[in-house]
């Protein structure tokens, strides 16, 4: 009954904010609509006894791929007047693969497509799946494990080596250079006259002929 | 749960911890840094060479993973042509002010990467270590990044080759749906007991194989798929084309040797037919195409691409003397092309390095080694007597001629004399035509220690083919 429930309030909530994606007008609430129909897709996954699916869920498309679209969104200049005026030219566009996403929903539902067996929909497994997975991955599947880890290390040394550059004219913390400044180099002690004013010191300090 | 045996797969372990090491120690822009990175390099080929002699004997069956004398042949083959290829890059990078260590690092994984896909005995790992390779070619191909014809390249090749891994991958998809199972003794029996059903063929089987074998021989740039290998081979920096001319040349081949025999073995009059037409297209179109080419690395490219045509014609043979001679041909190809690349690297007029055939007018008369170097490599690829490229050549069109295949063999000789015609065009450049003479002199040690080895290995070959030949021959002895 519970899981009833919360089925409900998962799934309800997921379309909702599935809607608010394509719909709402500020990208910046998108980005927002989208992590909140992760986390809902999140629960619905634990709800269905995939709690390691779930937390992956969260961690990568919440914590690190919605985080980057975030930041994506915050660098680029965006017109909401030119936005609003585009929008009404793909309306047709959009209605016509709606319609036909939605024949074929149809139709495939026709077809006993999405007549599941009972038995299929209770939880897959009854141990934590994460054990399980953490056992397969370092037994019988270790090499292309390690393999994609690897690839990724790859990724990691290709972005640097393609797109790391040491810039000129940018200030950079030099700690040899800082402790070796001295008083000298970059105070002046002067004695400037009466009612001269503080530029005029200065040259005065300086040392340069009037 | 049983232990599994590492004493086979002990070349691999150590180059993935070796890299690691060099990204540690050796990485960085001075020159002192990127040399000890190259000399690690080297010396860790050298090391993972003799671990892989200490693992032989040892058959273990290790998860998804089968190292049998196939793999071990084309792996030592990989880690000797590594060992020369990093021996040649620095020179030419520390003059553009690319020498780095993670050159070193990458090339180590991009080995990496092809000794795990011959290993694999399965998709998975296949796939992996298709990618590991390829993702480092993509990098390398990019690493004059301030150029903009490396860029273009580094560009092209990745988002072409990733189409060519999405088409592969789907095939795999396919073939996993089809026939329930990843491993290659599993996909072969459920391929087995699909064709025994009965019905003509399953169309989603054909499907998957084509699909699967259009992302190999994209690998290997075969006709239909090679538009992308002159653009990239030129625009590459030199070093780098001479590593993705050679070393994946020869993890693609052995990779297609690999899945026409294990999962499509019950295939076999299918892939026959396709893999003939195939080296017939790439044969006539690599050589026809070299003609018109006045860039020696586009030259190179195009020929490289006819001789990916003639080594199928072995693979079209089927039979264990076709395959072997497929193998010796790869072989004698990779040392060619390693003595070719390194007469390259030397060549220069004024500090600018040369690639129009157009300016290669009098280098006969200035350095009569390497130009002799040159002509020899090129006339062994064409497969003119007295080099190994004949003896290569002999090999597959005699397992094709047994295997009653004797109008490829008709158009593989024809299209041998189109290539001995723009051998001679580049001989009457070098040693006849008048031009600006100038040739730099400088010559760094090593490119001369490796283009002298790879014109000794070409003619060495051809006096003694026999024990290269027998390795060959028991290296695909398992199959046949």
């Amino acid at each position: 009954m519970l899981a009833d429930l919360l089925f409900l309030l998962f799934s309800s909530v997921l379309l909702i904010a599935a809607l608010g994606v394509i719909t709402a007008k500020n990208p910046m609430h998108c980005v927002l609509f989208m992590i909140l129909s992760f986390f809902n897709a999140a629960g619905l996954f634990i709800l269905l006894g995939a709690e390691f699916l779930g937390l992956l869920l969260v961690m990568v498309y919440v914590g690190a791929i919605a985080v980057m679209f975030l930041f994506i969104v915050m660098t680029i200049d965006i017109d909401f007047a030119v936005l609003k005026g585009k929008n009404t030219n793909i309306v047709p566009m959009g209605i016509l693969v709606s319609a036909v996403l939605l024949l074929e929903l149809i139709a495939g539902a026709w077809g006993g497509m999405f007549h599941t067996p009972q038995q299929q929909t209770k939880p897959v497994m009854q141990e934590e799946n994460a054990q399980i997975l953490g056992e397969v991955l370092f037994t019988d599947y270790v090499v292309p494990f390690q393999g994609a880890a690897i690839i990724l290390l790859i990724a990691m040394v290709g972005a640097i080596v393609l797109t790391h550059r040491r810039r000129s004219g940018v200030k950079r913390q030099d700690i040899t250079k800082q402790i070796q400044r001295k008083k000298s180099d970059c105070m002046i002690v002067t004695e400037p006259p009466a009612k001269s004013g503080v530029a005029a010191a200065y040259f005065v300090g300086k040392g340069v002929e009037k | 749960m049983e232990t599994i045996q590492l004493l086979p797969i002990l070349p691999e372990i150590f180059l993935a911890i070796w890299g690691m090491l060099i990204l540690l120690f050796a990485t960085g822009t001075s020159a002192q840094i990127a040399n000890r990175a190259m000399v690690m390099t080297f010396v860790g080929l050298f090391i993972a060479l003799g671990l892989q002699w200490e693992g032989i004997g040892h058959t273990d069956t290790l998860p998804l993973l089968k190292v049998d004398t196939f793999s071990r042949f084309v792996g030592g083959i990989v880690l000797i042509g590594g060992m020369g290829l990093s021996l040649i890059a620095r020179d030419f990078l520390t003059r553009h002010q690319y020498h780095r260590g993670e050159f070193y690092v990458l090339l180590i994984f991009c080995i990496l990467g092809i000794r795990t896909l011959i290993i694999a005995d399965s998709l998975l790992t296949l796939y992996v270590g298709l990618e590991m390779m390829s993702f480092c070619l993509y990098i390398l191909a990019a690493f004059m990044r301030e150029n903009a014809k490396s860029s273009e390249a580094g560009l092209k090749y990745f988002v072409l080759g990733s189409l060519a891994s999405g088409v592969l991958l789907y095939g795999m998809s396919l073939l996993y749906g089809l026939t329930g199972d990843i491993s290659y003794t599993g996909v072969a029996a459920g391929i087995t007991s699909l064709i025994q059903a009965g019905e003509p063929l399953n169309p989603a089987l054909i499907v998957a194989f084509v699909f699967i074998l259009a992302g190999i021989l994209f690998k290997l740039s075969v006709v239909p798929f090679h538009m992308w290998t002159p653009d990239v081979y030129e625009g590459a920096p030199t070093p780098v084309t001479a590593i993705m001319s050679t070393l994946p040349k020869l993890a693609a081949v052995a990779l297609l040797m690999r899945v026409l025999l294990e999962p499509f073995a019950t295939l076999q009059n299918v892939w026959q037919p396709t893999i003939s037409l195939f080296a017939m297209l790439t044969m006539v179109g690599g050589s026809l195409l070299a003609i018109v080419q006045t860039n020696i690395k586009r030259l190179l490219a195009y020929s490289s691409i006819a001789q990916v045509g003639f080594l199928l014609v072995g693979i079209a043979a089927g039979t264990g003397t076709g395959f072997a001679g497929a193998l010796f041909y790869t072989v004698t190809y990779i040392a060619t092309l390693l003595g070719l690349f390194a007469v390259l690297l030397q060549l220069r007029k004024r500090a600018v390095d040369i690639e129009n055939i157009g300016d290669f007018t009098g280098l006969g008369r200035t350095h009569p080694v390497l130009a002799g170097i040159l002509l020899l490599c090129l006339f062994s690829l064409a497969g003119v007597p007295p080099l190994a490229g004949f003896f290569a050549k002999i090999y597959v069109f005699q397992a094709a001629m047994e295997s009653g295949l004797l109008g490829l063999v008709i158009v593989g000789v024809l299209s041998s004399a189109v290539a001995v015609f723009y051998s001679l065009k580049l001989l009457k450049t070098i040693y006849f035509e008048k031009g600006e003479q100038q040739w730099d002199a400088a010559q760094p040690l090593q490119l001369r220690l490796v283009s002298i080895t790879g014109a000794a290995l070409t003619l060495g070959l051809f006096i003694l083919p026999h024990p290269l030949w027998k390795l060959a021959m028991q290296a695909v002895q398992g199959w046949f």
